[in-house]
């Protein structure tokens, strides 16, 4: 695991707490009374490195915006319009999330002339690659998200032969259109918003947090770990954080938020529990207040659950990936690299910082551009 | 010797566990965990009882040890609240097993009857917006129907029973998907009182450790002071001279599985109350756990019977041994696992090893 996701506290140093457990409650008592304290008092009490680091926080997020008013500037117009006729085919997992984004795709897929269909396939590799196969066959444009390129070369080689774009959501480029063309939601994109997140954890915690990162065991929830892990670490002296993998198995159950407990309680000093998807934080409230802990939460890619606790109060912030964003982006890849015959990162994603502030309806989760069909339509000529 | 409990029949699965029942006679040099000081085994002299209380022993070594190790994480008052809490609803589902496996049945779509269960809780508040109670009731009437389904198909249609609730939970799964279109659905609309029943504390402990307490009583007296009780242990120890003592073998078997699904959904309930949410899949990782205290408990208090009280001390040795664990190594999230894992193959292994050596006595 890379060294960023290193937690700071040691394991073994708790095995001498019985040795010392005076020490450790007075630390304890300490780091429970300035993460309270620094939350009350503002920056009155702090240091000027910390004062500098929450002011340039500040100054990010002013400068970036929370609520994004257009799409991504590094995405620029079509030369021409796409060609219209085409079957774009999402092979997807029937997962909540997966089903909401295909249906969207294949709701916008006209607004190009193209016909979007959405395909389930069981969450194994095998299954993957036939419905793939299948797909590849009729099909101009195949996606899928979730399966890394090394278990799709049989569907790689297909699309290769066949003419056909084949897009995975990898952080490893892509080779050749047509073929494995495009990686819409991939390359750096996640471990990119990390950088907001990071502010908003530094603005949250003064600069002083300990911040606990929870995520799944993928590359993208990794990158997006790391991210913020980075961000911290290359502007805020006085941060510490750690990451924690949370099972797969565990996802949507209270296993998960129990391992997150667990983590928590193991180390009092933890103020800022940041979740790399929001899944993982759906009850984690009432276990935090069971537990006698008050760590902040925030996170990334929340569901309207974990939007209906910012709205009430519970949480700091949440970065979005709105299922009525997604599918944007994804056709974006896909017309982009048949535009120019070349393969096609999809990284640039208008990222909507949802707060108390700013949260206006939690399902479905809103869309930042609010106009952001007519903004990619105007890229790609269309309408 | 004349006794009250010994089974030497043979068994036809690792379920068919020697349990109370028949009045037989032993042969000598025959011993029995449970009849006295003089039937124990060696190792297990003296007033400890280490036969029957080493999970309990074991559950306060570990308890001490990680406060002694962890005084400010684990030696805590909150933390021994979130392990009573944590436990509660893995309680309920555990002694929902207990129950089919004491009648010589499982059921191991139980936990997919919980998902379900969650479902359709929530699709009842939310979409046909019903009052909770009403809601409730529903819900465990139809986790009990789930469990009719499968007597039928088990005791009637003569199915394995793994194999009846592998198909059921298969069938559970497509039914979950389809009741909650595969959503988590919020529960902002309900009642708060919903949530509070599942979020409220009496003397600072959680509701929800009442709630297995209470069902823990119930099925205590049910199967240990009941004639009802005394006839699904005889069936699960030997249901073929059960029926042949005059017991209604099907009957009860039906029963035992309509009450491991409406515990189930039990459990479904009392996490939706807690959660303010129906977590679609929610129930899935509870499986593993459940049959691990199941078994594990068979090993305590009765041993070689799926008994109420070992079941709780095997749920709360494993929490305690999980909880500190998970407390020490904070970074390795599949410890849980790991120990869960560990302990099922263990505590079969035992399990099954005793009924061996009641056969060749």
């Amino acid at each position: 695991m890379p060294s960023p996701r290193t937690p700071r506290t040691r394991s073994r140093q708790r095995l001498l707490a019985g040795i010392a457990a005076g020490s450790l409650i007075v630390a304890t008592g300490c780091s429970t009374s300035s993460d309270s304290d620094a939350a009350a008092a503002g920056g009155g009490e702090l240091s000027a490195a910390q004062q500098e680091c929450v002011d340039n926080a500040n100054a990010y997020l002013d400068d970036r915006g929370l609520l994004p008013e257009s799409i991504p500037e590094e995405l620029t117009p079509l030369s021409k319009p796409p060609t219209e006729g085409l079957t774009i085919t999402y092979v997807h997992l029937p997962s909540p999330s997966a089903v909401e984004t295909a249906q969207h795709l294949v709701d916008i897929a006209p607004e190009i002339g193209w016909t979007g269909k959405a395909v389930t396939y069981d969450g194994s590799v095998e299954d993957a690659n036939r419905k793939l196969l299948a797909a590849i066959d009729d099909s101009d444009v195949v996606l899928t998200l979730g399966l890394p390129p090394a278990a799709a070369q049989d569907a790689i080689r297909a699309a290769e032969e066949k003419g056909v774009l084949l897009m995975l959501d990898a952080v490893e480029p892509p080779q050749s259109v047509p073929g494995f063309g495009g990686t819409p939601l991939g390359g750096d994109l996640y471990n990119k918003m990390g950088e907001p997140g990071a502010n908003m954890v530094m603005q949250a915690t003064n600069c002083q947090g300990n911040v606990a990162v929870f995520g799944l065991p993928f590359d993208a929830m990794h990158n997006l770990a790391d991210g913020v892990q980075q961000g911290l670490e290359a502007s805020c002296e006085d941060c510490t954080s750690s990451y924690t993998d949370i099972p797969l198995s565990a996802l949507g159950s209270p296993a998960a938020t129990n391992a997150v407990v667990s983590k928590l309680q193991s180390d009092p000093s933890i103020d800022f529990a940041f979740f790399t998807t929001g899944d993982l934080a759906i009850g984690i409230e009432p276990a935090l207040k069971q537990a006698g802990l008050d760590a902040q939460i925030g996170g990334a890619i929340p569901v309207s659950q974990n939007l209906a606790a910012l709205q009430r109060g519970d949480n700091a912030f949440w970065l979005g990936v709105p299922h009525g964003t997604s599918p944007w982006l994804i056709l974006d890849t896909a017309v982009r690299a048949l535009d120019s015959g070349q393969p096609t990162v999809g990284n640039h994603y208008p990222v909507p910082v949802f707060t108390p502030d700013n949260i206006e309806s939690t399902d479905p989760i809103p869309v930042y551009p609010t106009d952001i069909g007519d903004q990619f339509k105007e890229l790609w000529q269309v309408g | 010797m004349k006794r009250t409990i010994k089974e030497r029949s043979v068994m036809t699965s690792p379920t068919d566990l020697p349990a109370v029942g028949t009045t037989v006679v032993d042969p000598p040099g025959v011993t029995d965990p449970g009849s006295g000081p003089r039937g124990r085994p060696a190792w297990s002299a003296g007033v400890l009882r280490l036969d029957r209380y080493s999970g309990l022993y074991l559950a306060v070594i570990l308890a001490v040890v990680f406060s002694v190790l962890l005084p400010d994480t684990f030696g805590t008052l909150s933390n021994a609240r979130v392990i009573a809490a944590s436990s509660a609803i893995a309680g309920i589902l555990t002694l929902a097993v207990a129950v089919s496996m004491a009648a010589g049945t499982f059921d191991i779509s139980l936990a997919a009857n919980m998902t379900f269960s969650i479902c359709l809780l929530g699709t009842l508040l939310t979409s046909a917006d019903l009052p909770w109670v009403l809601a409730v009731i529903l819900t465990l009437l139809a986790g009990a129907s789930i469990g009719a389904v499968n007597a039928l198909i088990i005791t009637r249609l003569g199915v394995e029973p793994i194999v009846a609730t592998l198909g059921m939970s298969s069938v559970l799964a497509a039914l979950s998907f389809w009741v909650a279109d595969g959503q988590t659905i919020l529960l902002d609309g309900v009642s708060p009182t919903f949530t509070e029943a599942g979020q409220a504390t009496i003397a600072t402990v959680p509701i929800t450790v009442f709630y297995l307490a209470a069902v823990a009583l119930v099925l205590w007296f049910l199967l240990e002071h009941t004639p009802l009780g005394r006839y699904i242990y005889a069936i699960g120890s030997n249901p073929q001279a059960a029926k042949l003592a005059g017991i209604k073998v099907l009957r009860l078997q039906s029963l035992s599985l309509m009450m491991t699904g409406a515990l189930a959904a039990l459990a479904g309930v009392v996490l939706t109350m807690q959660l303010g949410a129906s977590a679609f899949g929610a129930g899935a990782p509870y499986l593993l756990p459940a049959f691990a205290a199941t078994f594990l408990g068979a090993t305590q208090i009765l041993p070689g019977r799926f008994n109420v009280r070992g079941t709780i001390i095997a749920l709360y040795l494993l929490a305690i041994a999980v909880k500190g664990l998970q407390l020490q190594f904070p970074d390795l999230p599949w410890i849980k696992d790991l120990v869960e894992g560990t302990v099922l193959i263990v505590a079969v292994s035992i399990t099954a090893r005793a009924i061996r050596q009641r056969r060749t006595r």
